[in-house]
C-alpha cells in the first residue's frame, strides 16, 4: 500500500493550496465580521455599500439571487464538479485539492445567495416530467438552515482532508464521493417533495458508503455491509410508507395533511412507522443504530467529521420534515391545542420522545466504555441525536405549542455539528502525529500540540453546554422543551427530565476523561517527539472553534435571524413563539445554576469512574442488539437461501415433469370449480 | 446393405415411388395430399436409395450442396410468390387479386399461387428429409 | 410512405437473412458481419417508422392473402406490438452486434453460421408472435421459437449444454402441446381460430359451456407457464440460461420469456375478456404464483455460486413481477407489467453482455473470484453496477420506476399484501447484486494492483453494453417516454 507521503517537505508557504486556504478563509473571515456588524446595526446600511463604487458587484449578486433554478444549480455542482476533480487529481494532488476548496466555497457563497428569496418565503424550482413525477425545489427556512450548516461544515472539513488524506490511499475516489454526497445532501434538504427527497436520498446513501468502506481494511468493509444493508433496508420502508401516502392521499408534497389522514384508520399508523424507522435508520435511534459505531470510527477522519455532522443530522431533519408537513394540521383547520387534529402528531410525538430518551440514554452510558477515541465520538453522536430526535418529538408531542422542541432539535442540528465534527478534526490530528487511537495510552499533548488542545477543550465546553459556549443555547432550549412536555401533556416525562439531566453529566464526565487523558497528565516516551501542529488543520479547526464562540456568546442571533422566522412557516401557535421564544434570554440565573450541578455531578462520576475502575465494564453480550437481533437475522436469511438451494434446487430441477402434472391439475381443479 | 435383390429392386421401383410423388405434390390443390406429403414421398423414395447403396453413393445422389441450395430455394421460391401479391397492390401472398391464373375447377393449373407454392414446398420437404437422414447415421 | 407492409418486410428481411447465411460457405470474416448488421439495421429502421406511423394513426389489420379474418392468419399491428417490436429489436441488435466478436470464443468456427442463421429466425419467430392475430399461428411461430431457442444453446458442444437444452426441448414440448390443447379446446367451441372472432363468440359460448373454456384456459395458462417460467415450472430456466453462450442468454433471458408473457396477455384479455377472467378470479391465484415466483427466485439466487446462473435465477424473480402486474387484470397493472417488460430486457441485457465481458476478458465466473475486477474492466462492471442498482430499485434507474409503478397498481387493484412482497424482493436482490459490485470495485484483487485501465474489449463489444446502460438510465430519468406510449395502448388491449 504506497502512499505519497506529502507531509515530509518542511516548506510551508510556497505550496499554493495553502495560499488558496488562507485567502479563502480570510474572505470567509471578512464576511462572517460583516454578517455580524451589519446585523447589529441593522441592514440598513448595506443598500449604500452596494450601491456605491461596488454596485457592480451588487448587481451581480441580486442577477444571481434571481436566477430561478439556483437550487438546481446548487445541488448539481459539487455533483457534476466530483468527477471533474477526480479527474484532474491524476494530474496534481494540489490542484485537485484546492479545487475542491474553491468549488466548495463557490457552493456554500451560492447557498448564502438563496437568502433573500427564502426570506420572502418564494424560493421552488420545479422540473416537470423527470422520473414520471417531477423533480421540485423548495427552500424554506429550515432547509435553509440545514444547507448552510452543511456548507459551512464542508467548507472545513475540506480544507482539514488536504492534509489528512495523506495517509490514505485511493485519495481521488475519496473526494469524488465526498463531492457527490455534498450534491446529496444538498438535494434532500432542499426537496420540496417526498420523491425528490427520497431520489438524493438513496445518492447521499450510496455515495456515503463508499466514504465508510474507503479503507477496504476488514473492519473498513464489515462496517460497510452493515451500513448499506441497513441503509438499504431504511430506504425501502421510507418508499413503502411514500407509495401508501401516495395511494391514499395523492400527493407527495410537503403540504399540511393532517386533515386527510384523519380518515384512514390504522393506515396513518403503518406509515408514520415506516417513516420514522426508515429515516430513524439513518439518524441512529436506538434499536437501528448500530451501523454507527462501527462506521464512523472506520472512516477517514474527514468523512467522520461529515457522516457525524451532518449526514446523521438528514435521517433527523427527514422526521422533522415529515411531522411538521404531513402529519401536521393547517393552520385554518384548527382551533388550538387541543384540536382532535393533532393527534396523530401527539401519538408520533410520545413515541419518538422516549426513543429519543433511551438514544440518549445508551448513547451516553456505552460512550463512557470506549477507550478508542473516534468509537466514543461515534457514541456520543448517537446520544446527542438522541437529544434532537427528542426535541423533534416535543414538537410534534405538543403540537400547537411546540415551538420549544423544534426551536430546540433545529439549534441543537447546528451546534452538534460544529463541535462534532471539530472534536474529530481533533482526534484526527492526534491520530495524525500519534498513529494511536486509544485514550488510555495517550497523555500530556497539550505541550506538544497547544492549539489543539485548546480547540479540544473549546468544543468540548462546547458539547457540554457550558454558558458562553454555543451547546449552552441548544441544550437549555431542549431542557425546557422537555419540561413542557411534562407540564402540558403526559405525567410520564417527569422522569424523563431526570433522564435528561443525568446524560448532561455523564456527556461532562465522558468528556472530563476525554480531554484529560489526551492531553492533560504525564506524556508517554515514545511520544515526546512527535511534530507539532499542522497549518491548514488548524486553519480549518480555528475557523469552527471561532463559530462556536461566536454562537455560544451571542445566541439570540441565530434565534432571531433563522430559527424563528422557519417556526413562523409552520402551524405553531404566535402567541406561544412571542412569548417564549423571541428574545429569550439564555443567561437567565435557574439555568446557570443547573449547569453548575450537571457538572458538578460529572466531575464526580468521573472520580468514581476512575477510582473504580467503572469504565471498563463489559455488557453481558445478550444486550448488545447487534449480536441477538441483527445478526442472527442476516444469517438466518442468507443461510436459510443457501440451506434451501443446496437442498431442494436439483430435487426440484429433477421433478419436473411431476410438478407439470401437479400444477395443472391444481390449476384445473381451481378453475373447475367455477364451472 | 450389400444385398443384391434389393439394390436391384430399388433401382426398379425408385422411379415410380418418385413419380407418383409428383403426382401427389402437382394434385395438392384438387386432391388429398399436396406438398408435406409428397415431398415426404419423394424423400422417402431417396432415403432407401441410400439404405441400398450406402451412405458414400447416397451423398452423390444427393450431396449437401445441392440440397441445401434447394431448401434455401423452396423458401425463396414461397417468399417471391408472396411478394407478387404486394407488388400488385394487394396483400402478401394474394392469390387471385394478385392476377395468377386461376383456371377453372378441377383443372390442374388452377387455383392459381397453390400449385406453384406446393412444387416449392415438396421440393423443400424432400431435400430436408435427405438432409436429416445424412446427418443422423453419418458417424464422426 | 405507407407502412402497411412493413409488418411483412421485417419478417422476410429476418427470415432471407436465415436463409442465406447457410450458403455463404464462405469464411467468417467482416463481410459477413457488415451483412448481417445491415440487415438487423434495415430491420430496426423499418420497425421504427412502422411504430411511429401506427403511434400517429391507428392500428391496422393485415390479413395474409386476402382471405377473410375468420379463415386467414390476421397480424393486428397496434401501437402496442409496434413498440414491442422496436423494442425487441432494438435489444437483439444490440446483442448480435456484441456477439459478432464474444462468439468466436465460445463455439467452434464451424457452428457459426448455424448460429447466426437460428438466431435470425428467432427473431423471426418472436416478431410474428408480437404481431398475429391468429391463436394457431401463434402456436406455430411459438414452436420455431421453441425449436430455434434450444438451438442457440445446444450450439455450443458441451455436456451440460446438451442436457440442459435437452430439458428445455422436453419440458417446452409439454408446454407447447398443453397450449396446442387448450387452443383445440377453444376452437372446438368457438369454432374460430382467429382471436378477435373468438372473443365475439366467447360470451354466448360461456353460458353453454363452461367447462370446456375453463379447461382450455387451465392447459394454456400451465403450458405458458412452463414457457414463461413461473416459480415450480422454472426448472428449465436455471441450466440452460447458465450455460448458453452470452448472447443466447441474454437473447432467452431478456427477450424470449418476454414474448410468452405477452401471450399469456393477448389470450387472457383478448380472447378470454377482462370480465370472464375476473369472474373465475384468475388474478388471484396468478398473483399468488407470481409472488412465489418473486421471494423464491430471489432466495435460490442469493445460494448461487456461478454469476450466469445467479442472473438467470433473478430473471426468475423479475418474471414474478411482470406476472404480478399481468396478473391484476386492471389497466394500470397491465401497463406497469410492461413497463417492467421493457425495463428488465434492458437491465437483464446489460447484466448478462457485462458478465460475459467478464468471462471473455478473464474466464472468471464465480463470483467469489471477482475481486478487484472493477479496476481492470471498469467498464463492464460499471455498466454491470448501474444494471444492478437499477434491479435493486434505485431512484434514477427504470428498476425503481417499474417497482413504482407496480405498487401503485397493487394499491389500486385493493392487495396491499403484494407490496410487502415486492419491497421483500426488492432487498433479496439487494443481498446478492451488492456484495459483487463491493468485491469487484473495492475488495484487493490478488493478482495486480488496483489501478484503473480500460478493458481489453473490442469496440463492438463494448458499445453494446455502453448504449444499453445509457438506455436503462434514460428510461429511469424520463419513463414517461414509454408511459406514454402504453398508458395509451393498453386500454385499447384490454378492450
Amino acid at each position: 500500500m504506497k502512499t505519497k507521503n506529502i507531509l515530509a517537505p518542511k516548506k510551508l508557504f510556497p505550496d499554493f493550496f495553502c495560499v488558496n486556504c488562507v485567502i479563502v478563509f480570510v474572505i470567509y473571515i471578512v464576511m462572517l465580521a460583516v454578517l455580524i456588524l451589519a446585523s447589529s446595526i441593522g441592514f440598513g446600511f448595506l443598500p449604500e455599500v452596494f450601491d456605491g463604487p461596488r454596485s457592480i458587484i451588487g448587481k451581480f449578486i441580486t442577477l444571481l439571487a434571481d436566477f430561478k433554478p439556483l437550487p438546481l444549480l446548487v445541488v448539481f455542482l459539487p455533483l457534476l464538479g466530483g468527477p471533474i476533480e477526480a479527474f484532474m487529481g491524476k494530474r496534481s494532488e494540489n490542484l485537485r485539492d484546492t479545487m475542491v476548496v474553491n468549488s466548495t466555497f463557490v457552493t456554500f457563497l451560492l447557498i448564502l445567495l438563496m437568502y433573500p428569496h427564502v426570506v420572502q418565503g418564494d424560493l421552488a424550482y420545479t422540473i416537470p416530467g423527470v422520473m414520471g413525477y417531477g423533480l421540485s425545489f423548495k427552500v424554506d427556512m429550515l432547509s435553509y438552515i440545514m444547507s448552510v450548516t452543511s456548507g459551512v461544515l464542508w467548507f472545513f472539513v475540506t480544507i482539514y482532508a488536504h492534509d489528512y488524506m495523506g495517509i490514505e490511499h485511493h485519495r481521488n475516489r475519496f473526494y469524488l464521493w465526498m463531492s457527490i454526497t455534498f450534491g446529496g445532501i444538498l438535494g434532500t434538504v432542499m426537496a420540496g417533495d417526498l420523491f425528490t427527497m427520497f431520489l438524493f436520498f438513496e445518492i447521499m446513501t450510496f455515495s456515503s458508503y463508499m466514504l465508510v468502506a474507503h479503507n477496504q481494511s476488514r473492519e473498513s468493509m464489515l462496517a460497510g455491509n452493515s451500513y448499506i444493508f441497513m441503509g438499504v433496508a431504511g430506504g425501502l420502508c421510507i418508499l413503502l410508507a411514500m407509495i401508501l401516502l401516495y395511494a391514499y392521499t395523492g400527493t407527495l408534497d410537503f403540504v399540511p395533511l393532517a386533515a386527510e389522514l384523519q380518515s384512514l384508520g390504522w393506515i396513518k399508523y403503518v406509515m408514520t412507522a415506516l417513516f420514522v424507522v426508515g429515516f430513524g435508520i439513518k439518524a441512529g435511534m436506538l434499536p437501528l443504530h448500530i451501523w454507527l459505531p462501527k462506521a464512523h470510527p472506520v472512516a477517514p477522519t474527514p468523512a467522520s467529521a461529515l457522516l457525524s455532522g451532518i449526514l446523521i443530522k438528514v435521517g433527523a431533519y427527514g422526521i422533522l420534515r415529515l411531522s411538521l408537513s404531513i402529519f401536521m394540521p393547517n393552520l385554518s383547520e384548527i382551533t388550538g391545542f387541543t384540536d382532535p387534529l393533532w393527534i396523530v402528531s401527539k401519538n408520533l410525538g410520545f413515541m419518538i420522545i422516549w426513543m429519543g430518551l433511551a438514544t440518549m440514554a445508551v448513547g451516553v452510558f456505552l460512550a463512557l466504555q470506549q477507550s478508542n477515541m473516534k468509537k466514543m465520538l461515534a457514541y456520543h453522536s448517537i446520544s446527542q441525536m438522541g437529544y434532537i430526535i427528542m426535541g423533534v418529538g416535543v414538537a410534534s408531542y405538543l403540537g400547537y405549542k411546540g415551538g420549544m422542541g423544534f426551536a430546540g432539535s433545529v439549534y441543537h442540528i447546528v451546534n452538534h455539528a460544529l463541535f462534532k465534527s471539530l472534536l474529530f478534526m481533533v482526534v484526527g490530528l492526534v491520530y495524525l502525529r500519534t498513529h494511536e487511537l486509544d485514550m488510555y495510552k495517550l497523555g500530556g499533548l497539550w505541550r506538544k500540540l497547544p492549539f489543539t488542545a485548546m480547540v479540544c477543550l473549546i468544543a468540548a465546553l462546547g458539547i457540554t453546554g457550558m454558558p458562553g459556549f454555543n451547546g449552552f443555547a441548544s441544550k437549555s432550549l431542549l431542557h425546557h422543551a422537555i419540561i413542557e412536555a411534562y407540564e402540558y401533556g403526559h405525567p410520564s416525562f417527569r422522569y424523563a427530565e431526570i433522564v435528561f439531566t443525568a446524560v448532561s453529566a455523564g456527556t461532562v464526565c465522558s468528556f472530563i476523561k476525554l480531554f484529560g487523558l489526551v492531553f492533560l497528565g504525564k506524556c508517554p516516551e515514545k511520544y515526546k517527539n512527535i511534530e507539532g501542529e499542522k497549518g491548514m488543520m488548524d486553519l480549518a479547526m480555528g475557523g469552527l472553534a471561532i463559530l462556536i464562540l461566536a454562537i455560544g456568546h451571542a445566541p439570540n442571533f441565530l434565534m432571531e435571524k433563522f430559527i424563528i422566522p422557519s417556526a413562523r412557516t409552520f402551524t405553531y401557535e404566535a402567541a406561544f413563539i412571542d412569548k417564549y421564544l423571541v428574545n429569550i434570554n439564555f443567561f437567565n440565573y435557574l439555568e446557570l445554576i443547573g449547569m453548575v450541578w450537571v457538572y458538578a455531578l460529572g466531575a464526580l462520576v468521573f472520580a468514581f469512574g476512575m477510582k473504580l475502575n467503572l469504565f471498563h465494564i463489559h455488557m453481558y453480550e445478550w444486550l448488545d442488539i447487534e449480536r441477538s437481533i441483527y445478526r442472527p437475522m442476516y444469517r438466518g436469511v442468507v443461510s436459510a437461501s443457501k440451506g434451501f438451494t443446496n437442498r431442494y434446487e436439483v430435487a426440484i430441477i429433477n421433478s419436473d415433469v411431476v410438478i407439470y402434472s401437479f400444477i395443472l391439475t391444481g390449476v384445473l381443479f381451481v378453475l373447475l370449480r367455477f364451472a | 446393405m450389400d444385398d443384391l435383390i434389393v439394390k436391384n429392386i430399388t433401382k426398379i421401383v425408385t422411379p415410380f415411388i418418385q413419380l407418383y410423388g409428383i403426382y401427389i405434390i402437382l394434385h395438392g390443390h384438387i386432391s388429398p395430399g399436396g406438398g408435406f406429403a409428397g415431398g415426404a414421398i419423394i424423400g422417402a423414395s431417396l432415403i432407401l436409395y441410400t439404405l441400398a447403396f450406402g451412405l458414400d453413393e447416397g451423398h452423390k445422389l444427393a450431396p449437401h450442396s445441392l440440397t441445401s441450395k434447394v431448401e434455401s430455394g423452396g423458401i425463396f421460391w414461397f417468399i417471391l410468390l408472396g411478394l407478387v401479391g404486394i407488388i400488385f397492390g394487394g396483400r402478401f401472398l394474394d392469390n387471385q387479386s394478385a392476377g395468377f391464373y386461376m383456371g377453372g375447377l378441377g383443372d390442374i393449373i388452377s387455383a392459381g399461387l397453390i400449385p406453384l407454392a406446393t412444387i416449392g414446398i415438396g421440393l423443400k420437404v424432400a431435400s430436408t428429409m435427405i438432409t436429416l437422414f445424412h446427418a443422423t447415421i453419418q458417424e464422426d | 410512405m405507407n407502412s402497411t407492409h412493413f409488418p411483412v418486410y421485417i419478417l422476410l428481411i429476418l427470415l432471407i437473412t436465415a436463409i442465406i447465411i447457410p450458403l455463404k460457405k464462405g469464411r467468417y470474416d467482416g463481410l459477413f458481419r457488415i451483412e448481417m448488421s445491415i440487415a438487423l439495421g434495415l430491420a430496426l429502421l423499418l420497425s421504427f417508422i412502422l411504430f411511429m406511423d401506427v403511434y400517429r394513426t391507428q392500428a391496422f389489420y393485415y390479413t395474409f392473402g386476402s382471405w377473410d379474418s375468420t379463415i386467414g392468419i390476421q397480424f393486428l399491428v397496434d401501437d402496442f406490438s409496434a413498440l414491442m417490436t422496436l423494442v425487441v429489436l432494438f435489444v437483439a441488435t444490440l446483442i448480435i452486434i456484441y456477439s459478432l466478436r464474444d462468439i468466436e470464443h465460445e463455439i467452434q468456427k464451424e457452428q457459426l453460421f448455424s448460429y447466426y442463421s437460428l438466431i435470425f429466425l428467432l427473431l423471426f419467430s418472436m416478431i410474428g408472435m408480437i404481431f398475429t392475430n391468429d391463436l394457431f399461428n401463434m402456436y406455430v411461430f411459438m414452436e420455431i421459437l421453441s425449436l430455434t431457442s434450444c438451438g442457440i444453446i445446444s450450439i455450443k458442444r458441451k455436456k451440460e449444454n446438451l442436457l440442459a437444452s435437452f430439458k428445455y426441448l422436453m419440458l417446452g414440448a409439454i408446454g407447447s402441446v398443453s397450449i396446442l390443447m387448450g387452443i383445440a379446446l377453444l376452437y372446438m367451441v368457438t369454432g374460430h381460430l382467429n382471436m378477435l372472432a373468438v372473443r365475439e363468440t366467447i360470451s354466448s359460448v360461456w353460458q353453454l359451456y363452461p367447462r370446456n373454456i375453463l379447461i382450455s384456459l387451465g392447459f394454456i395458462l400451465t403450458g405458458l407457464g412452463i414457457k414463461a417460467a413461473i416459480f415450480p415450472l422454472h426448472i428449465w430456466l436455471p441450466d440452460a440460461h447458465s450455460n448458453a453462450p452470452t448472447p443466447s442468454s441474454a437473447l432467452l433471458s431478456g427477450l424470449v420469456v418476454k414474448v410468452y408473457v405477452f401471450a399469456m396477455g393477448k389470450i387472457l384479455f383478448r380472447v378470454i375478456g377482462q370480465d370472464i377472467v375476473k369472474a373465475i378470479l384468475v388474478p388471484d391465484y396468478l398473483t399468488y404464483f407470481a409472488a412465489t415466483s418473486m421471494i423464491m427466485g430471489s432466495v435460490f439466487a442469493i445460494g448461487q455460486k456461478d454469476i450466469k446462473r445467479l442472473l438467470a435465477y433473478s430473471s426468475v424473480a423479475q418474471i414474478g413481477y411482470i406476472f404480478l402486474g399481468i396478473g391484476l387484470a386492471t389497466e394500470l397493472g397491465f401497463s406497469a407489467g410492461l413497463f417492467h417488460v421493457i425495463s428488465h430486457a434492458l437491465m437483464k441485457s446489460s447484466l448478462f453482455l457485462s458478465a460475459g465481458a467478464v468471462i471473455y476478458q478473464t474466464g472468471k465466473r464465480d463470483i467469489r473470484n471477482l475481486d478487484g475486477i472493477g479496476y481492470l474492466m471498469p467498464v463492464s462492471m460499471g455498466v454491470f453496477s448501474l444494471a444492478a442498482l437499477g434491479m435493486i430499485g434505485v431512484p434514477g434507474l427504470n428498476g425503481f420506476m417499474s417497482k413504482w409503478y407496480l405498487s401503485l397498481a397493487v394499491l389500486d387493484a385493493g392487495k396491499p399484501v403484494f407490496l410487502l412482497v415486492i419491497l421483500i424482493s426488492s432487498f433479496l436482490n439487494s443481498i446478492y447484486y451488492l456484495p459483487i459490485i463491493i468485491s469487484a470495485f473495492l475488495r484487493d484483487s490478488k493478482e495486480r494492483e488496483n489501478v484503473m485501465v480500460i478493458d481489453n474489449l473490442p469496440k463492438s463489444m463494448m458499445i453494446p453494453m455502453v448504449i444499453l446502460s445509457i438506455a436503462c438510465l434514460l428510461t429511469g430519468l424520463f419513463p414517461n417516454i414509454i408511459m406514454n406510449i402504453i398508458e395509451k395502448a393498453v386500454p385499447t388491449f384490454i378492450l
